[in-house]
């Protein structure tokens, strides 16, 4: 099929040249998700089907919806840019940064989630802590969210006028109505569905890079041969070149993987960032809630093969160097492009079309699943406690509605925003961990530990949050000082960020036990569902071995570790 | 409890109780199923109309969009055969989510 100019190719550099069946395969993605938001709306008329998904999911879909939620588009293309540059090393943030805290959340948190049948994370610190703790989470998370669903969406519309010439303001308006159109329409069951259609394209539209790329390398040792050959250090091993900061092009150490990655930004993020959270708690009983984020783990293990596999492919097959972004001179491609240069590499038109659907499935699911989120806290956390207690399930739902268009509307802004102020996109990274590591901190001493107090839990979240942005600050203003907060004078950005979050994690616990020694408990009876050692967890011994979570989990954790004995 | 007339009660402390309905809805399966095979059908007609014009990407003798049109197509055809909407008992569950 012949190769045709679309109206709205504005710009005519481009990477990507998609054919008239490329365009049908996007223009079909397009009304699928607009005629699903519209199916789902006559199922979306209570707060707890609009908010919630009337919590039917199976552990599937719930599972599946998880992990789409964090495989925006933004991510594989990141970090496909991130293996070429860092090599397999970028795998950790697959591994060691996913399984230990989705089974984590799975066999431990997700209990008490769910059993305190509370309907969202800021809920449940109302519920454990107090409204003040909530509030502080509630607003955080709800700015949050909005900014990086704008983010998100520039992000976007920068991809598409970089890879395939389309006008930035076509993009941005094109795909934030079509989201606000869908989720507005079906509220978390639009987001939910459309998660797990994006799931499916993201898996069939790349996974013809990895295969194509390992015939034409013949397999993967004559890749690692390839990239020995291009490349200077080790790209190959996942824990060999982390001894020390200096050894690795990350420039980071084995402790801060392992600590401050797989310890405290990953539990952070996967076990208290609404964003996903809100999936699981979607699941139809307390089973299907626990096998959700275990589910999502396998199948997280495996995404390395879509983003990771091609980085390294790129540095062993492409015939030039990409370059960092700010480097760029006319002709040269950057890291970044290195997802598009590899789909434009093997798949010819129809592949190509499928390809790039599934980015921009990732793109605006990962919009959807903000606003989503957006709209729930705002509605249930914000919104019903401190301006209208007492309204009718129906004009929750309205509220919701509108919440939803108000996020899209504020994303736009944002979006616009970014693109004035790029350094703002900077700013966001540092900001989510601000927040993310130390609430990890608030919500596990609140679950595991009963004698915790509403006081601590404020305190210390506040304290942590706060530390956090004092060590960014001081960094920024001093950057000599990166050697206290990373532990060397040879930490690199990426080092800064594991150890900050570690260390304002470590500060939020200190801070809520010191606190909650010097002040009182909540009663035994408010603790009820809320704190292990006064729940009651429902025991699963009378269902089959491979029905019960925990088979699922000692599952993963074996090819886990075979995983990283294979590439150590 | 406050009863609303069609809504979901509402206790006292302002929580909305979870409730468990079954809905007559399509499950996500189908939809993915329909998409799967329409997009199918359109690579492996793109790829076969091309066949004998190969475009110019590495590896083309492998015919990488006519195995991936097969695969899809079988893919998507097997979700929408098992997923297509069918008249169902009252007391089965309808979800099938």
């Amino acid at each position: 099929m012949s190769t045709i100019p679309a109206l709205f190719l504005l710009d005519s550099e481009r990477l990507i040249s998609l054919s008239s069946s490329d365009l049908l395969i996007i223009v079909l993605y397009f009304a699928m998700v607009l005629g699903i938001g519209f199916y789902l709306r006559r199922f979306s008329g209570t707060s707890d089907d609009f908010f919630m998904a009337g919590r039917d999911m199976s552990a599937w879909v719930a599972g599946l919806s998880f992990l789409s939620a964090n495989l925006g588009a933004l991510e594989l293309m990141g970090w496909a840019a991130a293996a070429y540059q860092y090599g397999i090393l970028a795998t950790h943030f697959y591994w060691i940064a996913a399984f230990p805290s989705m089974v984590f959340l799975g066999l431990v948190m997700m209990p008490f989630y769910y059993i305190s049948k509370t309907h969202s994370v800021p809920g449940y610190l109302q519920l454990r802590y107090g409204e003040a703790t909530r509030a502080l989470s509630g607003i955080s998370f709800a700015f949050m969210t909005v900014l990086m669903s704008g983010i998100n969406m520039y992000a976007m519309a920068l991809v598409m006028k970089v890879v395939l010439g389309w006008n930035i303001h076509f993009s941005i308006w094109v795909s934030s109505l079509t989201v606000a159109v869908y989720v507005t329409l079906g509220g978390l069951y639009s987001a939910i569905f459309n998660e797990v259609l994006q799931f499916f394209l993201i898996w069939l539209g790349a996974l013809t890079i990895p295969v194509l790329g390992l015939i034409e390398c013949g397999g993967w040792t004559g890749l690692v041969a390839r990239i020995h050959e291009r490349v200077q250090g080790d790209y190959t091993h996942l824990w060999g070149p982390l001894s020390s900061f200096s050894g690795n092009p990350m420039g980071v150490h084995w402790t801060g993987v392992l600590f401050g990655l797989g310890g405290v930004i990953a539990f952070g993020y996967w076990t208290t960032d609404f964003l996903v959270v809100q999936r699981a708690m979607a699941a139809q009983d307390l089973r299907s809630a626990k096998m959700a984020p275990i589910i999502a783990s396998y199948f997280k293990m495996l995404v390395p093969l879509i983003v990771i596999l091609p980085g390294l492919l790129a540095i062993g097959v492409l015939p030039f160097k990409l370059v960092p972004e700010t480097a760029m001179v006319a002709g040269q491609h950057s890291y970044n492009e290195v997802l598009p240069l590899m789909l434009a590499r093997y798949c010819g038109p129809g592949l190509l079309g499928l390809g790039v659907t599934a980015l921009i499935a990732g793109f605006m699911s990962g919009m959807a699943g903000n606003v989503s989120a957006f709209a729930t806290v705002w509605t249930y956390d914000i919104y019903r406690p401190y301006m209208n207690r007492r309204g009718t399930d129906r004009h929750y739902v309205v509220v919701g509605r509108w919440c939803t268009i108000l996020g899209v509307v504020a994303s736009i802004g944002t979006a616009y925003l970014v693109t004035h102020f790029k350094s703002i996109m900077d700013y966001m990274q540092a900001l989510v961990s601000f927040f993310i590591a130390p609430l990890f901190g608030t919500v596990i001493l609140g679950m595991l530990w009963k004698r915790g107090t509403a006081k601590g839990g404020f305190w210390g979240l506040l304290a942590g949050t706060l530390s956090s942005v004092g060590m960014y600050t001081a960094v920024v203003l001093r950057p000599e000082w990166l050697r206290y907060v990373a532990l060397s004078p040879d930490a690199k950005p990426m080092a800064e960020n594991l150890y900050r979050a570690l260390w304002s994690w470590m500060i939020c616990v200190f801070v809520t036990i010191l606190v909650s020694l010097f002040t009182t408990p909540k009663p035994v009876s408010e603790l009820e569902g809320l704190v292990r050692a006064y729940t009651v967890i429902p025991s699963d011994s009378d269902e089959p071995l491979y029905r019960r979570p925990i088979f699922w989990a000692v599952g993963v954790c074996i090819l886990f570790v075979i995983l990283q004995i294979k590439f150590w | 409890m406050i009863e609303h007339p069609d809504e979901t009660s509402i206790t006292d402390s302002g929580e909305i109780p979870v409730q468990h309905r079954h809905h007559r809805m399509l499950p996500v399966w189908f939809f993915i199923g329909v998409l799967l095979l329409t997009y199918g059908i359109i690579i492996l007609a793109t790829s076969l109309i091309d066949l004998h014009h190969p475009t110019r990407v590495v590896l083309a003798a492998y015919h990488a969009g006519v195995w991936g049109g097969v695969i899809l197509t079988l893919l998507g055809a097997g979700y929408t055969v098992r997923f297509w909407p069918r008249p169902r008992r009252e007391n089965e569950n309808l979800q099938g989510l």
